[in-house]
C-alpha cells in the first residue's frame, strides 16, 4: 500500500476532523490516523513516512506541522482549538500558496 | 574653522563636516545621512539636520561652528488613477469584485439574493442565490439540499467565510460557489445579482462581458455605462460577483471630473494627456486639478505604470486604472530652514552655492575624473545634469520610481523602496527559490512561515514577503521597467535640453539612485546611442555616488566662494 501525500497522526477524533476540514478547503489530500504521543513528536514520524514531506500531529493540546527537510523544529504549532486553520497552512504549504497565518 | 556642508535632498539629507583654514585643503572629518524630515526646504528639514550635525559633534569632538547650504527647489510626487473615479461611479449602481481563493463548482449562476432563513420558507419563484452568513457550513448545507428538495431553484452560492469548498462537497459539487465574501451579510437582499467561477486557472468569460452581463441582470439603456465598468472590474479573476443595488434617481450623473490641467509658460491651458510625452524642462508653469494647485514650476513629468506583457491578466488589471505616477518641481523658498538653521551654528548658516556648482566641486574629488565635464546626479526628487555652463533639472527622480512600485506591488511606500533596491524570488517551497532569471537556488533552513509561496526581496540573507503573487521574471522586469521609465527618461530629457553631449566624452553620476546596479545599467544603456562612457563617481575617494554636493559645498567655501 502506498504512503499517503500527507499524513496526521493525531490522539483524539476531533482534533482530526478539524485538520481534515482545513486540509478538505483547500483541496489537499490528506490521511488522519490514530496515534499516541506529543504533538510534535508525531509530527515528526508522520514527516518521515509521507510523501510529501509534509507531517502533522496532535495530542490534545496542541498540533504541530514538521517537515521532513527540517525535523528538529515544528515549522508551524497551533493549539488544538486552531486545528482546521493550522491544517488549512499546512495543506497551503503543500499546494503552494500562501499561508493565511500572516 | 569647522564647517558643515548640508545637502538637503527630496529623501535624503546629507552633511559633510571638515576643518577649513586659509590657503590649505579642508580635511574631511565626517560624512553622514538620514531620511529628510518634511518637505526639502520647509523648515521641518531641521530636525534631520539637528540630527546629524549631533552626530558629527560626537564623532569629532566640536560641534561645527557654520552650516552651508545650497539653492533647494522641492519636488512632490503623486500618483492618480484616472479609473478610479469610474468605480466611484460604479458605486450608486451596482457592486462588482473578484472574490475568493477557493470557489467551488463552475459556471454562472444569476438570481435573487436570498438568505437561508428566507429558504426555510415556502419556494418563490425564478432562481435565486442563496447567501450563507454567520452559520456553520454542515448545517448551511444541510439547509440549501432541503430547500433544493422543497422546491427552491438555487442558481449560485455566496458565502462569507472560506467554507465554499466545505459546502459545495455537501451540496453540490458543481454550482458556483464563491466565498470570502466579509460583507455577505449585509448585501442588498432581494436586489438581482450573478455569480460566475471559472475552472482552475481560468478567468470569468460571462461577468466580464458587458452585454451578457447587462441582459443577466437587467440593467437598462441608460445603465450600460454601469455594466461596463462593471465588467472591466471582474474581468481577469476566476471568481466574481455583480450585485445590482438601487438605481441612481434619474438625472444624478456622478461627477467624474478629474482632468488634471497644466498652463504652459505661455500661458495656455491644456488637459494632462496621460499618453503624451510630458515636454522639456520649462515649458509647464502651473498645474491644476486632483494633483493639487502648484505655480512656480520648473519641471512636471508623468510616467505611466510599465506593463507586464507575459502576464496579461495583471496589464488588464493595470490598464484598467489608467494610473498616472507624477513629479513637479516648484521653485522654493528657504528663508525659514536658513534662520532655523542659524540657530544651530555657533556662526549661523548660509546659503553658499547652487547644487549644480556643489555637485560638480564634489564630484570632481573622484580620483581619475578630473574636471567631467558631464555630471549626473541621479536623486531622490530630481535628475539634474550639471556641467560649466549651468544645470538642467528634470522632476522625478528615486521617489517616483518607488512610487510607481508601490502601485505595482499594491504595497506601503516603504515596502516598495526596499523591494526596488533589490531583486527577488519567489520562496516555491521552504527550501527552494525561484529566482528572477528562471533559476532555483536551495536553502539549508526552511523559509519562515510568513514567506512561503510568496514573491520577496532579497535583503541581504533577509527574505522580504511582498503582497503580489507576480511572477519573479515578471517583476524584475517590471521593475527595471520603472527606472528606465523614470531615470533613463529624465536623463535623455535632460541630454535634449542641453543640446547633447560631445561624442566620447565621460559623464560621472552622482546621488543615491547611483548605488543602485541596475540604475546604472538602465542610464548606460539610454546613453550608448550617444557615444558617452559612463563612471559611478566616487567622492573623496571613499564615499561612492553620495555626499557629492555636501562635500561640494565646502568646497566651494574653503576656495573663497559664498562669502
Amino acid at each position: 500500500m502506498r504512503e499517503p501525500l500527507v499524513l496526521a497522526l493525531v490522539s483524539d477524533a476531533a482534533t482530526g476532523a478539524a485538520l481534515a476540514l482545513g486540509f478538505e478547503e483547500e483541496g489537499v489530500p490528506v490521511t488522519v490516523a490514530p496515534a499516541e504521543g506529543a504533538a510534535e513528536a508525531l509530527a515528526r514520524t508522520a514527516a518521515e513516512r509521507a510523501v510529501l514531506g509534509l507531517g502533522i500531529g496532535g495530542d490534545g493540546n496542541r498540533v504541530a506541522l514538521v517537515l521532513a527537510g527540517c525535523p528538529g523544529r515544528a515549522y508551524l504549532t497551533a493549539p488544538a482549538d486552531d486545528a482546521r486553520a493550522l491544517g488549512c497552512d499546512a495543506a497551503r504549504s503543500a499546494a503552494r500558496r500562501p499561508l493565511k497565518q500572516t | 574653522m569647522l564647517v558643515a556642508g548640508i545637502d538637503v535632498g527630496n529623501s535624503t539629507t546629507e552633511v559633510a563636516v571638515a576643518r577649513v583654514e586659509p590657503g590649505r585643503e579642508p580635511s574631511w572629518l565626517f560624512v553622514g545621512r538620514c531620511p529628510t524630515t518634511g518637505t526639502k526646504g520647509s523648515v521641518e528639514c531641521v530636525h534631520g539636520i539637528a540630527e546629524l550635525l549631533s552626530r558629527a559633534e560626537r564623532r569629532v569632538g566640536a560641534r561645527p561652528a557654520l552650516g552651508l547650504l545650497a539653492e533647494l527647489h522641492p519636488v512632490q510626487t503623486d500618483l492618480l488613477e484616472f479609473g478610479r473615479m469610474e468605480e466611484l461611479a460604479l458605486g450608486r449602481t451596482a457592486i462588482a469584485r473578484p472574490v475568493s481563493q477557493t470557489p467551488s463548482g463552475f459556471g454562472v449562476g444569476a438570481g435573487r439574493l436570498t438568505t437561508l432563513e428566507d429558504l426555510a420558507g415556502p419556494p418563490a419563484h425564478g432562481d435565486v442565490i442563496a447567501v450563507v452568513a454567520g452559520a456553520d457550513f454542515d448545517a448551511a448545507a444541510a439547509r440549501l439540499r432541503d430547500a433544493r428538495e422543497r422546491g427552491w431553484s438555487i442558481a449560485a452560492v455566496i458565502v462569507e467565510d472560506d467554507d465554499g469548498v466545505l459546502i459545495g462537497n455537501r451540496f453540490d459539487r458543481s454550482m458556483p460557489i464563491v466565498d470570502e465574501v466579509a460583507d455577505a451579510g449585509r448585501l442588498p437582499f432581494g436586489a438581482s445579482a450573478a455569480v460566475e467561477v471559472a475552472e482552475a486557472g481560468g478567468s470569468v468569460t460571462v461577468l466580464s462581458d458587458p452585454l451578457r452581463l447587462g441582459l443577466l441582470l437587467g440593467f437598462d439603456a441608460e445603465e450600460a455605462r454601469a455594466a461596463r465598468v462593471a465588467a472591466r472590474a471582474v474581468a481577469g479573476s476566476r471568481a466574481a460577483i455583480v450585485v445590482r443595488t438601487a438605481s441612481p434617481a434619474p438625472g444624478a450623473r456622478p461627477d467624474v471630473n478629474g482632468a488634471v490641467l497644466l498652463v504652459g509658460a505661455d500661458g495656455a491651458e491644456r488637459r494632462l494627456d496621460e499618453g503624451a510625452e510630458p515636454p522639456a524642462p520649462g515649458q509647464i508653469a502651473a498645474i491644476r486639478g486632483p494633483a493639487g494647485d502648484r505655480d512656480q514650476l520648473l519641471d512636471l513629468v508623468w510616467r505611466p505604470l510599465p506593463s507586464p506583457a507575459e502576464d496579461p491578466g495583471f496589464a488588464r488589471r493595470l490598464a484598467r486604472r489608467r494610473a498616472v505616477a507624477i513629479a513637479v518641481l516648484a521653485r522654493g523658498e528657504s528663508g525659514d530652514l536658513v534662520t532655523a538653521l542659524s540657530e544651530l551654528c555657533p556662526k549661523g548658516a548660509r546659503v553658499v552655492a547652487r547644487e549644480s556648482d556643489a555637485a560638480m566641486q564634489g564630484a570632481a574629488t573622484t580620483p581619475g575624473a578630473g574636471r567631467a565635464p558631464f555630471i549626473l546626479d541621479l536623486g531622490g526628487g530630481t535628475v539634474d545634469l550639471h556641467r560649466a555652463t549651468g544645470a538642467v533639472c528634470t522632476a522625478g527622480g528615486g521617489d517616483l520610481v518607488t512610487r510607481i512600485c508601490a502601485s505595482l506591488l499594491g504595497s506601503q511606500p516603504a515596502l516598495a523602496e526596499r523591494a526596488k533596491r533589490h531583486r527577488s524570488a519567489r520562496v516555491e517551497t521552504p527550501f527552494t527559490l525561484h529566482h528572477e532569471d528562471g533559476s532555483r537556488s536551495f536553502l539549508g533552513e526552511p523559509a519562515p512561515p510568513d514567506t512561503l509561496a510568496r514573491l520577496c526581496a532579497l535583503d541581504g540573507k533577509r527574505l522580504v514577503a511582498l503582497p503580489t503573487a507576480l511572477a519573479p521574471e515578471v517583476w524584475g522586469r517590471l521593475r527595471r521597467e520603472a527606472k528606465r521609465q523614470v531615470l533613463g527618461f529624465n536623463v535623455r530629457r535632460a541630454m535634449d535640453a542641453a543640446g547633447g553631449a560631445p561624442r566620447g566624452e565621460l559623464v560621472l553620476l552622482v546621488g543615491g539612485c547611483a548605488t543602485d546596479e541596475e540604475v546604472l545599467d538602465v542610464v548606460a544603456a539610454d546613453l550608448e546611442g550617444q557615444d558617452l562612457a559612463v563612471a559611478r563617481a566616487n567622492v573623496l575617494g571613499r564615499h561612492g555616488p553620495r555626499a557629492a554636493v555636501a562635500v561640494g559645498l565646502v568646497l566651494t567655501f574653503a576656495r573663497g566662494g559664498g562669502r
